[in-house]
């Protein structure tokens, strides 16, 4: 069996056996209750600590993710998960936690959000990791260490290569398993049986829209323009559009009008250049590559480059979106179709479909939309600039239900 | 044709210039001759190059990146007309590449080879080794792109012999007859540079043989021999002292474009056959790079009829040394290396297999 590292609450490598033996007394031990004081003090002082490190605020996604845990912000997860008289909200229990490898900081989001919750957690960290989550583990560790006893000893980080034997070992413990996709990872370990006791949450590959209402646009001043280029830009290029929420699919309502488009995008690819964002060397020849396959697939009529940081495909019409979805572009190229309105995308919206940003719409039009698709597309539609902005309403699911249990009592 | 003339003539006879006016009407009909028969790549190229017809220059051609033959099997020949399929061998959930040949093309690849062999070692069949196996030549509809190069380089050779048994370890007995026979004449060794390195180079430390009138041909690039830190200096240096091998020429190539071979001259330098022309690109503009500036490789040549691989972008380094200096005409580069972290992360074999 390959060797495990434990990375917290210590460095070490352990055994199959010493790791199981770890599960079974973090399986046992009494439990904090969800949102109890030290939890909340916990995650406070870990928000603190990222907004307030020094090496933690050259990373916006670090920044983020503190903002997203400051007190006022723990107050509102607690409100969300104040059951009904009669029904007692407790911890799952253990969660074992399968982050992805291209997106730094969503261990810690699970995590957290997990021991918030009052659960014994086991982490599995991603192979590759970039600086962020080396540095986010550091701070945790720091962090778990000034924790009671009961906590720290119920929050364990480890790494393995692939290895069904360990992973498999590890979910016999488990109450709860949550795998943060993609499909490969969903599919692979959906194979390794689970305890019956015990559930599972699954994230899969997932893809996004964006869509503006042209007439709102061009009724934008130029502040207004170049604010929302910005926000657009965060959305787009933040993970190098890999991420499931990233934009692939870019919808303008309303008149076509190729000059104010083109605004838009020599806007956002200002953004990107004043930014500095690039990819590296052999993320532009994948880019690359990606663009020259959908080219071959795709009934594209026309290819606009702005700058080398964005490639806007335009589309006639949109059953060429069904292949995408298999293949998406990735690092700034955006597949661009026309409609007349919002909810004429609704064909051609899928399950798979997991984001939809806006700009400029009628609240009634987007819900039409939610309406017409009643649950067949979109798990979200929010404003421009919101697509990373990480919650606890994430693909469906309320995530602080999905860690916690309901007691029912009855008098 | 022009094509067969090209073969016939001198490789490095023209100037730069001159080079190009002769390519790129002869490009432009190839290019037209794909689009109006392979309808992928023609929606490429109606979006990248739609105005390919009035190029002034190679750079305004269009091109493909060499990765998409690994997800889409490009044809611009009806099935019937295929003979053989290349393959360049892909590990585990990495693609690979398909590189259909009809008749045409293989004669053409065929007589390329031979145009640029030539210039290696003149047209007089020679004594072969090959540094392989003859275990690698096994199924031939399927041709990796090792058998490819290993049977396209075989027809230069005199009753070629395999250096290598069934589990590629270096066959004594085979070699020592065959050395005994022919070592006192100029004779071709063959074989991919990793493993001539590997599997005749390092065995050799016991072995003092006199390899003084041989004439190595090695391809595949330096990326195997990372570990051991061999570059071309080296390579030849060793070789040199160990076994008097002096004459020694690295070419460079692929399976994308079998036959089209850049084969090496003065200080290492890499030159393009007189069918062939290189050019080197920004890897964030796309745009046509001077000499001395590094870059991604995109190679042009008039060999592939069967498919559209004739201006491909590479997944590799280079960099323009020269142009009509020294003793060959035309462009000179050097090859810098795989692109890192391409979507080919860490797949060393796809390179080394890939790559002739």
């Amino acid at each position: 069996m390959k060797p495990i590292t434990l990375l917290l609450p210590e460095q070490k490598t352990v055994s199959i056996d010493e790791l199981t033996q770890l599960l079974s007394d973090a399986g046992r031990a009494t439990r904090p209750r969800p949102f109890a004081p030290e939890l909340v003090k916990l995650a406070g002082a870990f928000s603190e600590k990222l907004l307030g490190d020094q090496a933690a605020r050259d990373y916006p996604e670090l920044q983020v993710l503190g903002y997203w845990l400051r007190p006022a912000a723990l107050l509102e997860m607690q409100k969300e998960l104040t059951g009904k008289p009669g029904l007692m909200t407790v911890p799952q229990g253990l969660v074992f936690h399968i982050p992805p490898g291209n997106v730094d900081t969503l261990f810690a989001y699970s995590l957290v959000m997990s021991l918030l919750c009052g659960n014994a957690n086991i982490v599995r960290m991603p192979s590759e990791t970039g600086k962020a989550a080396a540095l986010l583990l550091n701070i945790l560790k720091e962090l778990i260490a000034t924790a009671s006893d009961g906590i720290k000893n119920q929050q364990l980080i480890i790494s393995y290569d692939h290895d069904a034997d360990i992973t498999e070992a590890i979910s016999q413990h488990v109450n709860l398993r949550v795998i943060w996709g993609g499909d490969t990872t969903v599919n692979a370990i959906r194979q390794i049986p689970l305890s019956p006791l015990a559930s599972e949450l699954v994230f899969p590959d997932r893809f996004s829209w964006s869509a503006i209402h042209t007439g709102s646009y061009a009724a934008l001043k130029e502040d207004g323009r170049q604010k929302l280029a910005e926000q657009y830009f965060n959305d787009l290029f933040w993970f190098d559009q890999a991420g499931c929420a990233s934009p692939r699919v870019i919808v303008w309502c309303g008149q076509s009008d190729a000059p104010l488009t083109e605004d838009f995008y020599t806007r956002v690819t200002k953004v990107a250049e004043t930014k500095k964002w690039k990819l590296d060397l052999g993320g532009n020849a994948a880019k690359q590559t990606r663009n020259y396959a959908a080219m071959a697939d795709q009934p594209i009529t026309h290819k606009r480059d702005f700058g080398s940081a964005l490639t806007v495909f335009s589309f006639k019409n949109m059953g060429g979106l069904k292949a995408l979805r298999a293949n998406p572009c990735f690092g700034g190229t955006l597949f661009e179709i026309i409609v007349a309105q919002l909810p004429d995308i609704a064909p051609a919206v899928e399950r798979r479909d997991q984001t939809l940003t806006c700009f400029g719409f009628e609240p009634t039009e987007v819900e039409q939309l939610a309406l017409q698709l009643n649950g067949c597309g979109f798990d979200r539609i929010v404003p421009i600039g919101q697509a990373l902005a990480f919650d606890t309403i994430w693909d469906g699911h309320n995530l602080l239900q999905s860690f916690t249990r309901l007691v029912k009592i009855q008098r | 044709m022009i094509l067969e003339h090209l073969f016939s003539e001198s490789q490095y006879a023209r100037p730069e210039a001159e080079k190009e006016k002769v390519l790129l009407p002869e490009l432009i009909a190839l290019t037209k001759h794909h689009l109006k028969n392979c309808p992928a790549y023609e929606r490429i190229v109606r979006l990248t190059a739609p105005d390919f017809e009035n190029a002034k220059s190679l750079d305004a051609l269009p091109y493909i990146p060499t990765g998409l033959f690994k997800t889409h099997k490009l044809q611009s020949v009806p099935d019937k007309d295929i003979r053989l399929t290349l393959t360049s061998s892909g590990t585990t959930g990495q693609g690979v590449s398909q590189i259909v040949v009809d008749d045409i093309t293989a004669k053409y690849q065929a007589h390329a080879l031979s145009a640029v062999m030539r210039e290696a070692f003149g047209t007089k069949r020679l004594p072969m080794l090959i540094i392989d196996s003859e275990e690698t030549l096994r199924n031939r509809d399927q041709l990796n792109a090792r058998a490819a190069g290993v049977l396209g380089m075989m027809v230069y050779g005199q009753n070629p012999v395999f250096a290598l048994d069934a589990q590629m370890r270096l066959n004594e007995t085979a070699v020592g007859d065959f050395l005994e026979k022919h070592g006192h004449q100029p004779f071709l060794i063959f074989g991919f540079t990793y493993m001539v390195w590997r599997n005749l180079y390092q065995p050799l430390q016991k072995k003092r043989w006199d390899l003084s009138q041989a004439i190595l041909i090695h391809s595949g690039g330096w990326k195997k021999l990372e570990n051991e830190a061999v570059d071309n200096a080296q390579f030849r240096r060793s070789l040199q002292e160990r076994c008097g091998l002096t004459r020694i020429y690295n070419f460079y190539g692929m399976a994308e474009q079998l036959g089209t071979a850049f084969l090496e001259g003065e200080e290492g330098n890499l030159y393009p056959p007189a069918f062939g022309d290189v050019i080197i690109r920004d890897p964030e503009t796309w745009q046509a790079l001077p000499p001395g500036k590094e870059g991604i490789i995109q190679v042009l040549s008039l060999v592939p009829h069967s498919y559209p691989g004739h201006s491909i972008l590479t997944e590799d380094l280079g960099v323009i040394t020269a142009i009509d200096k020294g003793s060959r005409k035309g462009k000179a580069i050097k090859v810098l290396g795989r692109i890192p972290k391409a979507e080919l992360r860490g797949c060393s074999d796809v390179y080394a297999a890939g790559i002739l």
